[in-house]
């Protein structure tokens, strides 16, 4: 098997445990890619060459005695609000660019123990908030790889990285996924690990993963959950909402694109409601805001009397706009997301998935980040989604259709979306030149 | 100043402007401005929503809470 960038998660293990594949070829053409390409779509703030091909040179010597990891010698791009142990994690603050971290977040821990390789820390907004991150969409230049996880949802289709970790607090992961072209997975709330995160709110934050594929996502999520999330299922009379609400709020191009893919579904055999969620859109997106401006003005104010300066002009005006909600505002908040949670999962046992689109427009131009609203309910009631890029639009940018599960119910999110992806498939990934 | 969802757009953007462009300058006043008015409009969203007595928040992340329910 040749090495090249542009090659799965699932055909560099294969390669690496049929020994076709030396883990140190795989760091070299992805390095390679790096450097061929990011100076023009900036995924990555830091590139760990050095220390990636040490940990190379060590999975195949592994490799040689006989270990068969189930990540092994997969490159992966960690979003840079997350710890890779001797690199600096930046978060897009200046203050920091000494902040050399002394260990790796859980995340980074747990899949290096399976065999994965940090290739490098990805640009994000700063603090994985609004203040657009230098990256740039691989799709066109000019236009805006979405934020938060900017690089991490870049990485991925411009063949850098074949699995990228990112984060999400309103709509960071599936966001950037829809814009860049990537499948983008953002777990049941909880299930990946913060510790060696630095935080924005305590009550949204959540970590996922990018990918090429549903399979490759499949692959990263059976290794870290250590059950097997493979496959392309459809239940026998699976049934799945789409959201009328969602697509009247939508540029037309993508209403009638994610109606085309419920017709495909439905032809292949899904039952397809047209049906709104028990919770208004607004209703749901205005608990968000609350919690989300008062906690994250929880997390930066000290910081922001410190480094006044440094902070970016919309995450500065969101730290001291939060402080002035009132305690009883934020707590009334909070007892509504444990009952909107409660009254969509209830509702949610009915179905085996919702279906919208992930953002309500193509991508937009580099002065923005892209219109969150539409990843907010997953964020905000802790659910599965995935966005899968299952079209282009009318100015050759990706289109994003999002699936939202059950709290707990991953898996089977998964296992769906390879069944979609099997019906619906996906774009290929832009050509760089 | 508290934030109130009766207060109007124009009576906190008189206020911003009278206390606030010495401070920050005029256009972090209408960046804050349009900040504060958008959470304005989410506060009185939220206080819209009625709850009974009995519903508190989540004592813990939202899977947890559900697993041992």
């Amino acid at each position: 098997m040749s090495v090249y960038p542009g090659m799965t998660a699932r055909e560099i293990v294969a390669g690496v445990h049929g020994g076709t594949a030396p883990v140190s070829d795989v760091i070299e053409a992805h390095l390679h890619q790096i450097e061929m390409h990011d100076d023009d779509i900036r995924a990555f703030a830091t590139v760990n060459a050095d220390l990636a091909r040490t940990e190379a040179a060590v999975l195949d010597a592994r490799s040689e005695s006989g270990a068969r990891l189930p990540l092994h010698g997969v490159p992966v791009g960690v979003k840079d609000i997350i710890d890779v142990a001797g690199l600096p994690t930046i978060a897009g603050f200046d203050p920091y660019r000494s902040n050399v971290a002394r260990r790796d977040a859980a995340i980074v821990a747990r899949l290096r123990s399976l065999g994965a390789v940090m290739i490098g820390k990805t640009h994000t907004t700063q603090f994985a908030v609004g203040d657009p991150a230098p990256t740039r969409n691989p799709w066109n230049l000019e236009k805006s790889p979405a934020g938060s996880s900017a690089g991490s949802g870049a990485a991925v289709p411009s063949r850098m990285a074949p699995i990228a970790l990112g984060s999400q607090t309103a709509g960071s992961m599936l966001r950037p996924a829809a814009f860049n072209g990537s499948v983008g997975f953002k777990p049941t709330f909880g299930w990946m690990p913060l510790d060696g995160v630095i935080p924005l709110c305590w009550s949204l934050d959540h970590l996922g993963l990018y990918a090429a594929g549903v399979d490759d996502i499949q692959l990263v999520y059976s290794a870290l959950a250590d059950e097997d999330a493979s496959g392309a299922t459809l239940r026998p009379q699976s049934r799945i909402a789409m959201l009328p609400e969602y697509l009247a709020l939508s540029d037309r191009a993508i209403a009638e694109h994610v109606q085309a893919v419920a017709e495909t579904l439905r032809s292949a055999g899904a039952i397809v409601d047209e049906i709104n969620l028990p919770v208004s859109f607004d209703d749901i997106y205005a608990v968000h805001q609350v919690i989300f401006s008062a906690e994250m003005s929880a997390v930066h104010s000290a910081n922001l009397a410190r480094y006044p300066d440094a902070y970016g002009a919309r995450i500065r005006a969101g730290v001291e706009t939060g402080s002035l909600i009132p305690a009883n505002y934020l707590l009334h908040a909070r007892r509504l997301q444990r009952k909107l949670a409660g009254h969509i999962d209830q509702w949610l046992a009915g179905y085996d998935a919702v279906l919208l689109p992930t953002v309500s427009t193509e991508a937009c131009d580099r002065a923005e980040t892209g219109d969150r609203r539409f990843q907010v309910p997953a964020t905000l009631l802790g659910l599965p989604a995935i966005s899968l890029p299952t079209g282009l639009g009318p100015g050759r940018l990706p289109l994003g259709a999002q699936f939202i599960g059950r709290a707990g119910q991953d898996s089977a999110l998964l296992r769906l979306a390879g069944w979609v992806t099997e019906q619906s498939p996906l774009i290929k990934r832009p050509d760089l030149g | 100043m508290k934030l109130d969802p009766e207060l109007s757009a124009q009576t906190l953007r008189e206020h911003l402007a009278i206390t606030a462009d010495n401070v920050y300058g005029r256009n972090r006043t209408a960046e804050l401005a349009d900040q504060i008015e958008h959470l304005s409009r989410m506060l009185a969203g939220v206080a819209r929503m009625e709850l009974d007595l009995t519903e508190a928040p989540l004592p813990g992340p939202v899977h947890l809470d559900r697993r041992s329910s």
